[in-house]
């Protein structure tokens, strides 16, 4: 009943195969890419980087208005499935809420991925979103609350900032896939 | 012979170029009639195939599509394997592959096994149904595709250039599969520049010229160059400083599977020396070790007098990997041609000079404030190699260069790749898919066979 | 040397097609049924909050580990993380109770977290990526789940393509090799040389494959039935 569900609701919100097929694309390096950087510098919040990027990208290359989402629910998936989840299932969440964070962010601001400025705002905002993905699952284990704070805030903070970088890689990128007409 | 397919005065136009692309085109298929259209690159063929198919934009199409009477001859089906048979393969084993057009039909999965087997059958694929897809060798891919949408039991079957994807073996089981399915009532087109292995199945050639205009008959690629473009000095190299040495080696792949083994050659300045082997025998890894990409097992490289280091190598060796148009990234094919030679030290007051002469060699300088991602595919091409040209490196890799082109642009470029080594003793080493085809270019030849490579 | 990098994400992509043809050295399990033990016991690691149901969820997970036989596992990678994890946590455990007490508990909460994740790393080493592809079948939309598998499946080659567009721009002199960037002026290369070009060749990648569903008569119809072989 679930699978029928969704597919109804699938079909009411229907992406073109091709756009569904980049948004997977982007999904899947989202969760890759970090594989092949090796980027375990021990700098809380650094895979942000990447997982920004790429969603913004998602959101920002296709015409469809839940991009960042669809793509976050599929790098959840692939990283849980590949094995590459620190959170276990809860990885979709957080990848879920980053992704809802940046369609809402480009739904409320339309010139969003022509302004550095806006896009290391809604890169900041998304980022951000990792303090309360950590402090919830940190209190699902039962971490004492003080602690619980103090470490998704260390965990935020580094992640505020990776995030604002790949966010601000994205404008460079729109513009450039603009110029050359493959997206409108 | 029944009619299967109408085209009547029909008209297509890209939404993003707003040019025709296929104009008043008028053509009928019937059962059990193979048919064979000929074109430059860029002419139509394909999106002529699309449109047999039902797949261009609505908006784009003008004229009438018309199948058969769905009394007569029912569902109407056509299938259509398209270039590069990697992007077209969606699963990951034998059976899946096939099934997977059942799969959309909402064929019950009860009668999918029996329709998978008589398709695979038919096209004389001997494999297990959980026979991984990436093992296959080209061919045995190609066939598969054809199983894939056989499976379906379309009438009218469509092949996009499969002699540009396929060896002469590959090809032999194609014609069998094609005259077997011309003997039981299908329609098949191929849209193929170069015909000649299927000569004997076509009853019919339609030709596309370059505004999009069909009409009967077959058209005709320009010959490769003549030996008066470019002098064979056959053993005048022995006194050239040989610029790439090779001692032992060896390169070992995924799963530790070894490529090739043992190799031992040297090139010479200013010679052209084209590297052969069919799909998967390691050529573009070769290109990649000697470029200092890819460490070897085994073994010595010494290009220019050192180890292969791409940071020292960048002034003196230019690559061109396959489909070099993904290189291009600037927003004019200036900017793209200035890119290089600004990074490789190139003084301001000599990049403008250095543009103009390389796009006049290459015969485009009308381009040269043109979009390089609105040109043509050969254009594009065009460009790329000028991009690496540019900086005039003393060596260039290039992989597969003549893919893709017809035999007009093949002239084209071989002109321009011999001119540079004429003029300035730039080595060639470039690869090739095809060993029975060497270009008048080549000087020398390696050919790599059983993981062994060796001079020809 | 970045080209080893390449090839080093390669493999592990194309892994899921070798690792079909490597026996299970452990249990057979149906990939739901590991699904679901790994789901479970992912769960019952928030839910320890004492020693002795975190000590069962341990022994849960070791039993599971023995009977399954996860190949291929980087016990240095995971000890690292686990111990570069528990290090914060015991810390701020020890500023927060100013005494060793907080140890115990950071210990506690720091292993309860590992535990949360061990489980589908688990699934993921003992399930090969064909296996993993038909489990989503099964519990996503069907237009999702080809989606996931296809562009899994295509993912080595996009990264073939993105190999050769890097070490194509090298040689044109991008600075992009790694020493490159570690200076942060020269990503802007990195970007407009590569992450651009890529970004082009997945949408055309993209396209290719959608076109390819299509000829085979992709979405003519709302659902999909599923070839039950293999």
């Amino acid at each position: 009943m679930m699978t029928r569900l969704s597919a109804r609701f699938c079909e009411k919100f229907r992406l073109p195969l091709k756009d569904a097929l980049f948004l997977g694309f982007c999904a899947v390096f989202a969760v890759l890419t970090r594989v092949a950087l090796r980027l375990h510098l021990h700098i809380s919040g650094h895979a942000m980087i990447i997982k920004v990027f790429f969603l913004m990208l998602a959101r920002g290359s296709t015409p469809c208005l839940y991009g960042a989402s669809f793509t976050a629910l599929l790098a959840g998936t692939a990283a849980m499935f590949l094995g590459f989840a620190k959170a276990g299932p809860l990885i979709i969440v957080k990848y879920l809420v980053t992704g809802i964070v940046i369609d809402a962010g480009a739904f409320l601001l339309p010139m969003l991925f022509r302004s550095y400025v806006l896009c290391a705002l809604v890169a900041g905002a998304a980022s951000s979103t990792k303090f309360f993905t950590a402090y919830g699952i940190n209190a699902l284990v039962g971490m004492d609350p003080v602690v619980n704070l103090q470490r998704s805030l260390l965990e935020a903070a580094g992640a505020v900032v990776f995030g604002v970088a790949g966010g601000l890689m994205v404008p460079m990128v729109v513009r450039r896939l603009k110029a050359y007409d493959v997206i409108k | 012979m029944d009619v299967l397919l109408q085209l009547k005065n029909f008209s297509y136009t890209y939404s993003e170029t707003k040019a025709a692309v296929l104009q008043g085109i008028n053509l009928e298929i019937e059962a059990g009639r193979c048919y064979c259209l000929t074109g430059p690159t860029g002419s139509g063929k394909t999106t002529l195939a699309l449109a047999m198919k039902g797949l261009l934009e609505k908006d784009g199409c003008s004229g009438e599509v018309v199948g058969p009477d769905p009394s007569d001859h029912g569902d109407f089906r056509v299938g259509l394997v398209l270039q590069n048979p990697e992007t077209q393969l969606l699963a990951t084993s034998v059976g899946a592959e096939v099934a997977f057009g059942l799969e959309n039909l909402c064929v019950e999965p009860g009668r999918m096994l029996a329709r998978v087997e008589a398709a695979l059958s038919l096209v004389d694929l001997r494999k297990p149904l959980d026979y991984p897809v990436a093992r296959l060798s080209m061919g045995q891919k190609y066939r598969l595709l054809i199983a894939a949408l056989l499976v379906m039991e379309p009438q009218l079957l469509i092949l996009d250039e499969p002699a540009a994807q396929l060896d002469p073996e590959g090809l032999a089981a194609v014609h069998d599969i094609l005259s077997d399915l011309k003997g039981r009532g299908v329609a098949v087109v191929l849209c193929e520049h170069h015909p000649g292995p299927f000569l004997d199945l076509v009853d019919r050639f339609w030709q596309l010229d370059g505004s999009g205009r069909l009409s009967a008959g077959r058209w005709r690629a320009s010959l490769m160059p003549s030996d008066s473009t470019v002098s064979k000095t056959a053993g005048g190299y022995s006194v050239a400083p040989v610029l790439l040495g090779v001692r032992d080696l060896a390169f070992t792949g995924h799963g530790d599977v070894p490529v090739w083994e043992e190799v031992c050659f040297d090139i010479r300045r200013g010679q052209r020396v084209v590297v052969t082997g069919l799909n998967g025998t390691g050529k573009t890894t070769l290109l990649r070790v000697l470029a200092g990409f890819l460490k070897p097992s085994r073994g010595r490289v010494r290009i220019f007098d050192a180890e292969p280091d791409p940071r020292l190598l960048r002034r003196r060796l230019g690559c061109l990997f396959q489909n070099p148009q993904k290189q291009i990234f600037e927003n004019t094919v200036r900017e793209e041609l200035a890119f290089p030679l600004k990074r490789l030290g190139w003084s301001s007051r000599e990049i403008p000079s250095r543009i103009e002469d390389t796009l006049r060699l290459c015969g485009i300088e009308h381009l040269v404030d043109d979009s390089p991602h609105k040109l043509s595919y050969g254009q594009k091409h065009l460009v790329a190699i000028a991009s690496v040209l540019a900086p005039a490196p003393e060596m260039l890799f290039l992989d597969d260069p003549f893919a893709g082109l017809d035999g007009a642009r093949q002239q084209d470029v071989m002109e321009i790749l011999a001119s540079w080594n004429r003029e300035r003793e730039m080595t060639l080493v470039w690869t090739s898919h095809d060993p029975g085809e060497i270009p008048s270019l080549a000087d020398g030849h390696l050919h790599i066979e059983g993981g062994c490579i060796g001079w020809r | 040397m970045a080209g080893d990098r390449f090839s080093r994400l390669h493999t592990t992509l194309a892994r899921g097609s070798h690792h079909d043809n490597r026996p299970d050295k452990g249990i057979p399990l149906p990939v739901g049924v590991k699904m679901l033990l790994a789901l479970t016991l992912s769960c019952l690691a928030f839910l320890a909050r004492t020693e002795t149901f975190l000590g069962m969820v341990t022994a849960a997970n070791l039993l599971v580990f023995v009977l399954l036989r996860p190949q291929g596992v980087s016990w240095w990678r995971q000890g690292r993380l686990f111990v570069f994890q528990t290090t914060v946590i015991v810390v701020l455990y020890i500023l927060r109770f100013g005494s060793l007490a907080g140890v115990r508990d950071g210990l506690l909460i720091s292993w309860q977290l590992f535990l949360a994740f061990w489980p589908t790393m688990v699934f993921a080493k003992t399930t090969s990526q064909a296996k993993i592809v038909r489990a989503m079948n099964r519990i996503m939309p069907s237009r999702m789940s080809f989606v996931m598998a296809t562009c899994l499946k295509f993912a080595p080659h996009l990264l073939e393509e993105v190999r050769d567009i890097y070490e194509g721009q090298v040689l044109r002199g991008a600075r992009i090799l790694p020493k490159d960037l570690a200076r942060p002026w020269n990503w802007p290369d990195l970007v407009h040389c590569v992450v651009v070009p890529a970004v082009v060749q997945g949408m055309a990648l993209a396209g290719n494959i959608a076109l390819a569903a299509r000829v085979r008569d992709f979405g003519l119809h709302s659902r999909r039935t599923c070839w039950p072989g293999d």
